[in-house]
């Protein structure tokens, strides 16, 4: 019964997409549901990419029910997000290359060093945006990768390599950084789920004791 | 009593709360849809336009117990208000009215 669950990478993800417990439930029961129907009736495999297509197709209408939810301050908190979180960014990547360059002088370990120190900002970052976008915190994680992703085009049209990191440095950052941001915001949505775990095993713990 | 107007979707997904009665929820609403429009549907989309409707009145929601089949989760169960109702037979009656006068070949399948 247990290969009846749907992936756990992809409920993960869509756990993130709204902070809303009740719009979260309902949507995720109904896929759920769904997944198990499928995956008797079909194969686990089409229902394990059914349930991936429905999850990247919900990102933006489940956000938008959680953002009118909240009026203007959600859509504000979504702007303030990505603001943020690419502030954030921007200062651990000025901190770690100016590190780097004190540490060695190799073209390749210090790119290599640096990408790593990319993503884990760009994860840092996504945590960030998730944590001030409130409603919507996969959508302001996602808005914050798809900037860098343009910022980071931009650069490599404009610069033309003048900034002196190899081509394949740049385009691996591309490709890092959004689903670093996401990983950020996923991470935040599971310390808070298991918070509120935990404050609901208490609350229970004390009704027990009364 | 003013009755707002309702799109295409809407009109659609207030059709499927009407057929289903107590049982309309996200997954069936999505299912009848879908198997209906022959389009997979996503489940965003569905609540997104559920939504709509029950701002505008024509439909009202409540959570229901959790169940092992929805992995522990809770439904949100949508009823059509009195509102909802009148928008569907408004919706009919201009349908009907519309469709007056289209020669047959165009109005049958």
């Amino acid at each position: 019964m247990s290969e009846l669950r749907p992936p756990i990478v992809a409920e993960w993800f869509a756990e993130t997409i709204v902070s809303d417990r009740a719009l979260c439930d309902a949507a995720l029961g109904d896929l759920a549901e769904d997944f198990a129907t499928m995956a008797q009736s079909d194969s686990i495999g089409a229902a394990r990419g059914w349930y991936w297509s429905q999850v990247a197709r919900s990102v933006l209408p489940l956000s938008i029910v959680s953002l009118r939810l909240a009026g203007a301050r959600g859509w504000l908190r979504l702007i303030a997000s990505v603001v943020l979180g690419y502030v954030v960014l921007v200062v651990v990547v000025v901190f770690s290359d100016g590190w780097l360059m004190d540490l060695t002088s190799q073209l390749w370990l210090t790119s290599i060093i640096s990408l790593l120190a990319g993503a884990a900002g760009a994860v840092t970052a996504g945590y960030v945006a998730a944590a001030v976008g409130g409603r919507a915190p996969m959508l302001s994680a996602l808005a914050l990768g798809l900037l860098c992703v343009f910022a980071s085009v931009l650069m490599l049209v404009y610069m033309d390599g003048n900034d002196g990191s190899p081509l394949w440095y740049r385009i691996a950052l591309m490709l890092i950084v959004l689903p670093a941001c996401a990983l950020g915001a996923m991470l935040r949505a599971r310390r808070l789920r298991a918070a509120a775990a935990a404050s609901d095993g208490k609350t229970i713990a004390s009704k027990e004791r009364e | 009593m003013r009755i707002p107007g309702i799109g295409e979707l809407e009109l659609a997904v207030l059709l499927c709360v009407a057929r289903n009665g107590d049982d309309a929820y996200g997954a069936v609403i999505r299912r009848d849809l879908s198997a209906r429009a022959h389009r997979d549907y996503a489940v965003g989309a569905i609540y997104v336009t559920l939504q709509r409707l029950e701002e505008k009145g024509l439909v009202t929601s409540e959570m229901s117990e959790p169940t092992a089949v929805r992995g522990g989760r809770a439904k949100r169960v949508y009823l059509v208000t009195a509102a909802g109702s009148k928008a569907l037979r408004n919706a009919r009656e201009l349908a009907s009215a519309l469709w007056k006068g289209v020669p047959a070949h165009m109005s049958l399948a």
